[in-house]
Order: C-alpha cells, then structure tokens, then sequence
C-alpha cells in the first residue's frame, strides 16, 4: 500500500493568519490541515501521511512550546515554529527542542517552503525508520525460542561448531538454524543481520 | 544853714551806704543763699541802726523755708532764734501790706515800726522784715535803701537758683549720660556676641554692596577670612544668575519700593565651588534715618539643596526608566497588533503569487487570497490610527501664548539640568513678538525638548566653552521664528533626526524630535535643523503669529537682517 501525499498540519488561534498560511501551503502544492487550538490538534486522528507541523508560538492559553513537549512523548510531526515577534530564549528553547525552524513573521514563501520540505524529508525518513522497525520486529516474532537462542551467538560471530559446543548440541543443528534465521529475518549476508540485531537492540 | 550841712552830710551817708548795699552782691559770689541773706541782715541792722531785722528765704519749690533774724541789743545766738521763732510764729508779719506797721516790739519794750520788703515779686524768694522803735522808720532813705538791698538780694538769688538748677540740671545731664552709655554698652556687647555666635551668616555692607564686616559664620561658610572678605563686594561672591537680579533688589530697598528681599542663590567659595546659601537683605539706617548699610543674613542651605537635587535626579531617572518602559511595552502591544495582520498579508500574498505563476494559474484561488490581503491591509490602517490616537492624547487646547515668556519658563524648569553643567545659556528673545495661539503644554514640550536636546549636544565638549542660544524673532512673513542653537557635537544627517527612534544618545529613546515635528506640524508651523557654521546644530521652528500684541506692523529682527 502506497502512504498519503504529504501533509501539512498549522496549528494557529488568529483566523487570519491559520487562513493565510492554509492558502500559502496549499499554493505551494501541498495537502494542509488547520487547526484552532493545540488541543484539537492532539485529539485529532490524523492520516497516515509524512506530515509537518506549522505551529504558532504563542498560542491563546497553551504556548507553542508546551505542545512540542507534549507531543515529543508520543509519534510526533516535525515542528515549525512561527511566531510575531521572535525573542532569543523561546527559539532556542524549540530548537533545542528539536523544532525543524523558526520563522519570524512576516515570513517568505520561501523560507516556509524550505522549512516544511524539510520537515516533510525528516518525517519520510522517520516514517521509513518507524515501517523498517516495524518490519524487523515482525520478522523476528517468526523464529522459534530455539532460533532466538543461536542468534546472538551467530551475530558475535562465532563458528558453527563453537555454538554447538556452547549450546551443547550438534553442528549440523545448529547449520539448519542458522539458515531459517537467515531466511526468517530475510538477511543476504551476516553484515546484514548484524545491522537488524543492532536496530532491534539486540545486541 | 546848720540843717543843710546837716542834710548834706545824712545824703552823703545814704549814698554811701546805698554805694555799699549795691557793692555787696560781689562778695557773694560762691556762698550759699542762707550765708547771703545772714550777711545782708548783719549789714542793715548795723547800717540803719534797727532793733531787729527778720529775713525768710523760701526753697524754690515752696516747701520750706530758711528763717533768721539778728538783734542789735544781743549777738547771742539764743537770743536770735527765739526772736526767729517768735516771728515766724507771729502771723502779722504776712499780713502785712508793705505799708508801714506799728506794733508791740517782740524782741522787748515798746512799740516797734515795721518795713516789709518783698524777695521777689510775689515774695517767691522769701521776705524781710526790718523793725525800729523810731517812730518815723523807715524814712524815705531807708525805704529806698531796704528796697535796694531786697532787690539785690531777689536778684541774687534769682541767679543762683538759675546756676543751682542749671547744675542739678547738668549733673542729672551727666548722670542719664553715664546711664544710656552703660546701657548702650551693654547693649553693643550683647549684640557683639549675638553677631559672632550667630549660627547664620551675617555681613554687612556699605550701600554699593562693599562689605564692611561679617561674623565668623559668614566667614567659614565661604572659606574667606575677614580680612580678605572685606576687600570685596557682596555682588562678588553672588553665583551669575543671581548678581544680576541681586543687585536690581538691592536698588529697589535703596529706592524705598521693599522693605527687605530674601532669595537663594549660588555663592563662589574661595575654592571656586559653590554654596547654596538663602539670603535676607534689609536696610540697617544710619543716626539720621538715611539708609547706611545693607545688612545680610545668610543661611547655609547646601545640604538642603544637596538632598533636592538628589531627590529631583531620582525622580528623573525614575521619569526615563518609566518612558522607556513604556514605549517598549507599547512598541511590543503596537508589534504584536501589526504583526499578525501583516504576517497574514505577506502569506497571502506569497500564496497569490504561486497561484498565479504556477503552470496553470489558479485565478480563483488568487482572487479569494488578495480578498483576505485587501482585509488585513485595512485592519492595520485601523490598527496604526488607533495608535496616532493614542499618541495624541487629549486634543489640543489652543490659547495665546507669548513664546518668550515660555521659553523663560523652560528655562526656569531646566535650571538644575544647567546649573549641573558648566554652561553658558543666552537669551536673544524679540520684545516685539507678538503673541502665537497654541497649546501651552505642547509648546512647552516642544521648546523644553529643543533646550534638552541642545544641553545634551554640548555634553561631550571639552575643548570649548559650552554655549546655548535662544533665540525668539518675527519673519517679514509675520510668522514667529524661535531657534534654539548650541555648540555641541552636531548632527551627521540633520534630515534624519526627526525620524522616530533615531537617537545619538545612550539614555534617549529617539522620540524626542519626532514628537516636535508632531506638535510644530499640529500647530501648522515648521520644525528644521542645520549644522552651524561652526560647531554644533540649530534648531529652530516658525509658528504662525496668532494675534498681534502691538498694534504696528511686527518689525524684522536682527535675526532677519
């Protein structure tokens, strides 16, 4: 199955400006969602789209900052902060933060542009990196208990036969597990499983 | 023939005695009134040949009297005072007339003739009464020979009761002398330590100001001795602003218009610095009442003044601090206000822009976004009225204003920013200038900010003497001109200074000069600035005149020709 187009979701409580900014999105060729309040943002269930989040600093009652808190505990969109009148201490606190940018109104259509490219090329490639992972997991629920036992042993690269001498079996056991781990895990080479060993934190 | 021998020789004897009676007064010269009037009754009894002769001398004030009498049958002193006290007591002798008396002989047998003679015309000095026991005394020659000697006697007497009293008079002279000396005495040593003890300074000066002596406050007050203090004039010690106006005050006690001013001012120590002192200066007159010296009283109010000057800072730092709190405050709401709006148009915008470059131009889309732009571009007009509003405060009440009184005014209200600065401020103010409506407290706003501004300007000079000029004239245009010009450090771009927020300060904020422009253009007048030939810059603003105070055609000024 193909992923949505690309999203952009702006999270801004003056209707002017959430208006301005939906048509500008949207006139750079991108999918926009608008939202009032960072609260009808949280709630929303949203599409499953690589995304990035325009989102004001000073709210009415939640500040810009305290949404990107709230949202860093869960699966979150990169955030692009805008704001009226940029003060030091709060920008550096987004960036910190991990905030992708931090646009000073009034802003340029490109610099918005390059920031939600930015934003979107940062959730593709998370989205990427949270499908592999996904992915990987799957894989490794499909070996036995027994299978799960020889991995870590094949992985720190030792023999054959000094896996069976460790595990106290035989050598040609311990060859038919090492081909169904490999081809369970859908690895073309050790490297490679070394690699998904490191990415399922097995190692 | 034997009686005209006879007769010739009693003349001689009654001219001879007459000659003696009238000679006596010489020898009484330096006796007692009592010794005289004893002398003389000795002298008639012998020369007349009486039986008894009587004499009563009464005190000037009438209270008592001196009585005696002398006996030709006894010397015997006994015998005379009860003869005394026998005639005193005998009230007859006062009735007596003058006329002759007869009568039984007190001092023994018989019947005595009796002659009254007055001491004084109305017996004032007292009276004598000469007794013989002839029967035709006193005869024509006695008569006139006892009048003589009475009369002699009155006069006499009369003389030395004048000399008495004129001696009382003088010893009572001296003594009130010798009293209101040592009174006055006592007095100038009372004054003398009121004078140096004094915890005010006193001076006093002769009528152009020289002072004549001063007390040790005075003196340590100022850091001069006396002898040193008496070589100058009080004027001298007077700070600039007030020599001036010191001696004005002092010319109107002199002219009899106030009886006495008092003012503070600045005086010149020795070292150069100042004292705040408060003066009160009156008249001290000489004997005659004329004015003879100009008495000061001079009190110590530096601390005082220390404490206000401290306080006033505050309150001025505290003024800046709240300006400058405020407009950024105010800077950040208007920011904010403008901000979002403007933000929305700028998106707008950029999104109407894409629409219509994109391959296939989206006009619908464009014309939905250029609506919302046209929206938010009203919404800040209304946004920056609503700010102009509130700058502009209350509206402006016009009243007739005369620019050199308010130009007095500013500088009066400026006097401690000057006073702090070693600065030399002129006024070249038209007397001619008619009067311009406008708002008091704008204008003052206005000229105040100018002054500032110039007083600033000259704040990092060092290598001249810093100087300020205002300067009030009418254009032949009959427009006022007022020009503030200093010998500061000068404007790079004089065209930029009146932009918002521009400021060559470190402790402005740059509105100063754009709130000008405000008022002079709110007042339809002009605001500029040139650099100087030489150093520094000068302001300077054209009102139009309001009503003319003299009838006449306002004349150019020297600032025109």
């Amino acid at each position: 199955m193909t992923p949505d187009p690309p999203i952009v979701y702006v999270v801004d409580d003056d209707h002017r400006m959430r208006q301005a900014l939906a048509n500008l999105v949207s006139s750079l060729g991108l999918r926009v969602a608008t939202f009032d309040s960072a609260t009808a943002f949280l709630e929303t269930e949203k599409t499953d789209a690589p995304s990035c989040l325009v989102l004001d600093l000073r709210l009415g009652s939640t500040s810009g900052l305290e949404v990107q808190k709230q949202l860093a505990t869960g699966i979150s969109p990169p955030i692009i902060f805008v704001t009226g009148h940029g003060d030091i201490p709060s920008s550096v606190r987004a960036m910190k933060a991990g905030a992708i940018d931090f646009l000073t109104k009034p802003f340029s259509d490109a610099e918005l542009l390059q920031a939600i490219e930015l934003g979107i090329a940062k959730d593709c490639k998370a989205r990427v990196e949270r499908r592999e992972l996904t992915d990987l997991r799957r894989r490794y629920k499909l070996l036995t208990p027994r299978e799960r036992q020889v991995l870590p042993y094949v992985t720190t690269g030792l023999l054959n036969k000094q896996t069976a001498h460790q595990l106290g079996t035989a050598e040609i056991t311990v060859r038919v597990h090492r081909r169904e781990i490999m081809r369970k895990m859908q690895a073309q080479s050790l490297a490679e499983l070394v690699r998904m060993s490191c990415t399922l934190d097995l190692l | 023939m034997e009686n005209a021998v006879e007769d010739s020789l009693q003349l001689k004897e009654h001219l001879n005695n007459l000659i003696s009676i009238l000679a006596l007064p010489a020898m009484w010269s330096g006796t007692e009134p009592q010794q005289v009037i004893a002398a003389l009754l000795d002298v008639l009894l012998v020369m007349l040949q009486l039986d008894f002769i009587y004499g009563e001398l009464l005190e000037p004030n009438g209270s008592q009297s001196s009585k005696m009498a002398r006996l030709a049958v006894s010397r015997d002193v006994a015998a005379q005072a009860n003869l005394t006290a026998k005639l005193a007591d005998a009230g007859w002798i006062f009735d007596a007339t003058g006329s002759p008396l007869c009568g039984p002989n007190p001092a023994g047998e018989g019947d005595v003739s009796i002659a009254r003679f007055r001491l004084g015309l109305i017996e004032e000095l007292g009276v004598i009464v000469a007794a013989s026991r002839r029967r035709d005394f006193p005869d024509v020659f006695e008569r006139l020979l006892l009048n003589v000697a009475a009369n002699q006697a009155a006069i006499w007497l009369q003389e030395a009761r004048r000399l008495s009293e004129q001696r009382q008079l003088g010893t009572q002279l001296k003594l009130d002398r010798d009293r209101a000396e040592e009174l006055l005495l006592a007095s100038e040593a009372r004054w003398t330590k009121v004078f140096e003890n004094s915890a005010v300074g006193i001076a006093l000066t002769n009528l152009e100001g020289r002072i004549e002596m001063t007390n040790a406050t005075f003196q340590q007050m100022l850091g001069y001795e006396e002898r040193e203090l008496v070589k100058l004039s009080f004027f001298d010690l007077a700070g600039n602003e007030t020599r001036k106006s010191g001696r004005a005050l002092v010319a109107e006690i002199l002219a009899g218009r106030r009886q006495q001013f008092n003012f503070e001012e600045q005086c010149f120590r020795k070292d150069g610095s100042y004292a705040w002192v408060r003066n009160n200066v009156s008249i001290v007159p000489g004997a005659d009442g004329a004015p003879r010296y100009i008495l000061a009283i001079v009190d110590d109010i530096s601390d005082r003044k220390l404490a206000e000057e401290s306080l006033r800072q505050a309150q001025a730092r505290l003024s800046r601090a709240t300006q400058v709190a405020t407009a950024a405050e105010l800077a950040a709401a208007i920011a904010h206000e403008i901000n979002q709006p403007l933000g929305a148009v700028v998106a707008n915008a950029h999104a109407s822009l894409r629409w219509l470059s994109a391959s296939s131009p989206n006009v619908e889309k464009a014309h939905e976004a250029i609506k919302l732009i046209v929206r938010d571009g009203n919404d800040i007009a209304q946004v920056v009225r609503r700010t102009k509003a509130l700058f502009a405060g209350v509206k402006p009440v016009r009243i007739a204003l005369n620019l050199n009184e308010l130009a007095d005014e500013v500088l009066r209200l400026l006097q401690g920013e000057i006073s702090k600065r070693p600065i030399l401020v002129k006024t070249d103010l038209d007397e001619e200038l008619p009067l311009v409506l406008g708002d008091r407290l704008q204008i003052q706003q206005l000229l105040l900010n100018l002054v500032l501004n110039a007083i600033e300007a000259t704040d990092p000079v060092n290598d001249r003497e810093k100087r300020i000029l205002i300067r009030t004239a009418v254009q032949p245009s009959s427009a006022i001109r007022v020009e503030v010009a200093d010998n500061g450090i000068g404007l790079q771009d004089p065209d930029k200074a009146f932009e918002a927020f521009f400021t060559t300060k470190e402790s402005g904020i740059g509105m100063g000069l754009a709130i000008c422009r405000t008022i002079v253009e709110g007042h339809d007048g002009e605001l500029w600035a040139k650099s100087n030939s030489g150093a520094g810059t000068t302001f300077g603003f054209t009102l139009p005149a309001g009503s003319n105070r003299h009838d006449e055609q306002p004349q150019a000024s020297a600032l025109d020709r």
